[in-house]
């Protein structure tokens, strides 16, 4: 009895471990088999798609991450029979539609532990669904907006700190334009055609787009990448503002900061427009203030006071310079004066900034002192002028010096001569 | 008859060899006033050469500012615990001058809210590039800068 149940367990325990090793091997060959191989040499997508993927996805940064068309398109990159690596079983999705794209990018850049060491951001994803092109996407279903893959390309995505990357700051405004400068699709949206033309103009896109100022606003600047959604009429300052903080923090002191709180008045547009923003000038006063006040009115009284303190300030720094420049051709040094001038254009500048409070006591106050620095500086260069003046006139005694000596040299001269003639043997 | 001239002729060649002579003098003094001059600042600034005596350590305390003009432009000095900044306190945006905002520890164009850290470099705002640093001597309690 002892011997068969020994048997009976040895014969148990040895069906075990053959159980053991069969599943073992078994999910060893499955696993082989369907692991996406690691190099581009092993990738059949590779293989067969070669023309595309030296052309538009070699250079890009997913292949340098070794992101692979699988990835993307799904797909058994392992086999080399087109039937067998495009079979359902593989999740081959071929060209997929803008809803799976902006899902697909999702699945690694709104992973957090996929992203962690790309110092990539992972709320990319979670913007677009609430920017105004993720909203018709995915809840009216439009297919026509824009995903991903419209500004960042397909293939050939490169970092957004390459210069060629079409989201690349000075090439934003052409990207965007490429949907929003199309009338047809723009018509269908109820949407403006002309925005990049306007926007060219503007001093924004001569910075951007001439200059090649990355530090200056393009398209996502005010309207946010991922988010992008126009910012509405409470919003424009803080657009505005993430730039020009001061003339934000001027303009809250401002009459009509409670105006734009109540969404009664948009704010920095009003005045400067937005997406055609000229270069800011004091005329402004007069032809943005009677869009609303009636001209004469006390309130474009203040625009106009405003604008006179302004122009007398900037003809009198412009008065101050030449003065100084003048003096300094001249020959007089004017180096306290040239750093006196810094200060006093310091004023002026900061006028620009403070007038945005519209407080005509913050003005004045600029210009008085800029208006003390500039009498100073007159003062000092009429001294100096004076002083050189005296100086010319010292140099009359010195000349006259310099003759009378001339005369008595050769006064001497002569009488020596004539001592010798008189006298040869003193020689 | 030259008896009579001789005394006349004389006196007259004296006047013009006093003539000379005086002139000689002041010519003498004036080559020499310009040879003192050159060795006079010597002594006095000591031998710390294009560098401009701006103040004494004495004027500016830890973490104070001085502000001095030289060669027709605006300067920032600065004091830390450690050493003494100095950079062109002109603004690299529109060309305000900056001033040191010792709370903060930054130094803050007042025009567009420009803000640069102690080496000079852009913190945020529109200045488009950091400020120009200058070399900082200290001789005898004498703060130099060299523009």
């Amino acid at each position: 009895m002892t011997t068969d149940k020994t048997k009976v367990q040895l014969l148990s325990v040895l069906l075990h471990l053959f159980r053991v090793a069969f599943f073992s091997l078994f999910f060893l060959w499955q696993g082989l088999s369907t692991a996406a191989p690691q190099s581009v040499e092993e990738n059949a997508c590779v293989t067969c798609h070669s023309d595309i993927w030296e052309r538009e996805v070699q250079g890009s940064v997913h292949a340098r991450a070794n992101i692979l068309c699988q990835d993307c398109h799904g797909g058994d990159p392992t086999q080399l029979d087109i039937e067998a690596a495009k079979a359902p079983a593989t999740g081959f999705v071929g060209v997929p539609d803008k809803k799976k794209i902006a899902e697909t990018c999702g699945s690694c850049h709104a992973n957090v532990e996929v992203m962690n060491f790309y110092g990539i951001r992972t709320d990319q994803l979670a913007r677009y669904k609430t920017s105004g092109h993720g909203k018709k996407l995915f809840e009216e279903g439009k297919d026509q907006v824009a995903v991903c893959s419209d500004c960042h390309g397909h293939h050939h995505i490169l970092p957004i700190s390459d210069p060629n990357s079409s989201v690349y700051p000075t090439n934003i405004p052409k990207t965007c334009n490429q949907c929003h400068g199309n009338e047809a699709l723009m018509a269908g949206f109820g949407l403006p055609a002309d925005i990049f033309s306007k926007y060219q103009r503007s001093v924004h896109g001569k910075a951007v787009l001439e200059k090649k100022d990355v530090s200056a606003a393009n398209c996502t600047s005010c309207h946010g990448s991922h988010g992008a959604i126009p910012p509405g009429v409470r919003d424009i300052g803080a657009a505005c503002g993430k730039c020009h903080v001061n003339e934000k923090k001027y303009f809250l002191e401002s009459v009509h900061a409670p105006v734009a709180e109540g969404g009664n008045f948009s704010e920095c547009i009003a005045c400067h427009g937005n997406h055609e923003v000229h270069p800011a000038s004091k005329l402004l006063y007069r032809t943005a203030c009677i869009q609303c006040h009636a001209a004469g009115s006390p309130a474009a009284e203040v625009g106009e006071n405003l604008f006179r303190v302004l122009a007398q300030s900037e003809s009198e720094l412009k008065a101050a310079e030449a003065l100084v420049k003048g003096a300094s051709i001249e020959g007089i040094f004017v180096e306290e004066e040239m750093g006196a001038l810094e200060d006093a254009k310091t004023n002026v500048i900061s006028m620009a900034p403070v007038q945005h409070s519209l407080s005509a006591d913050r003005i004045s106050g600029l210009y008085e002192k800029f208006s003390e620095v500039a009498r100073e500086i007159k003062t000092r260069v009429h001294q100096k002028r004076e002083f050189l003046k005296w100086r010319k006139i010292a140099l009359i005694p010195i000349w006259i010096f310099v003759l009378l000596m001339a005369s008595a040299l050769w006064y001497k001269y002569k009488q020596l001569q004539s001592r010798r003639k008189g006298n040869p043997s003193s020689e | 008859m030259p008896s009579s001239s001789e005394p006349r002729s004389t006196s007259r060649r004296d006047f013009i060899d006093w003539i000379i002579k005086g002139g000689l003098l002041t010519t003498f003094a004036g080559m020499l006033f310009p040879a003192l001059a050159y060795l006079w600042p010597v002594t006095r600034r000591g031998p710390i050469h294009d560098m401009v005596e701006v103040g004494r350590e004495d004027e500016i305390q830890v973490w104070g500012s001085k502000k001095v003009v030289l060669g027709g432009s605006a300067f920032l000095v600065v004091r830390t615990p450690t050493e003494y900044k100095a950079f062109s306190a002109v603004c690299t945006h529109l060309g305000c001058i900056v001033y040191w905002d010792s709370d903060k520890k930054l130094i803050i164009c007042p025009c567009h809210a420009g803000l640069f850290d102690l080496d000079g470099r852009v913190v945020s705002g529109p200045p488009p590039r950091p400020l120009v640093s200058h070399l900082v001597s200290i001789v005898d309690g004498k703060i130099f800068v060299k523009p």
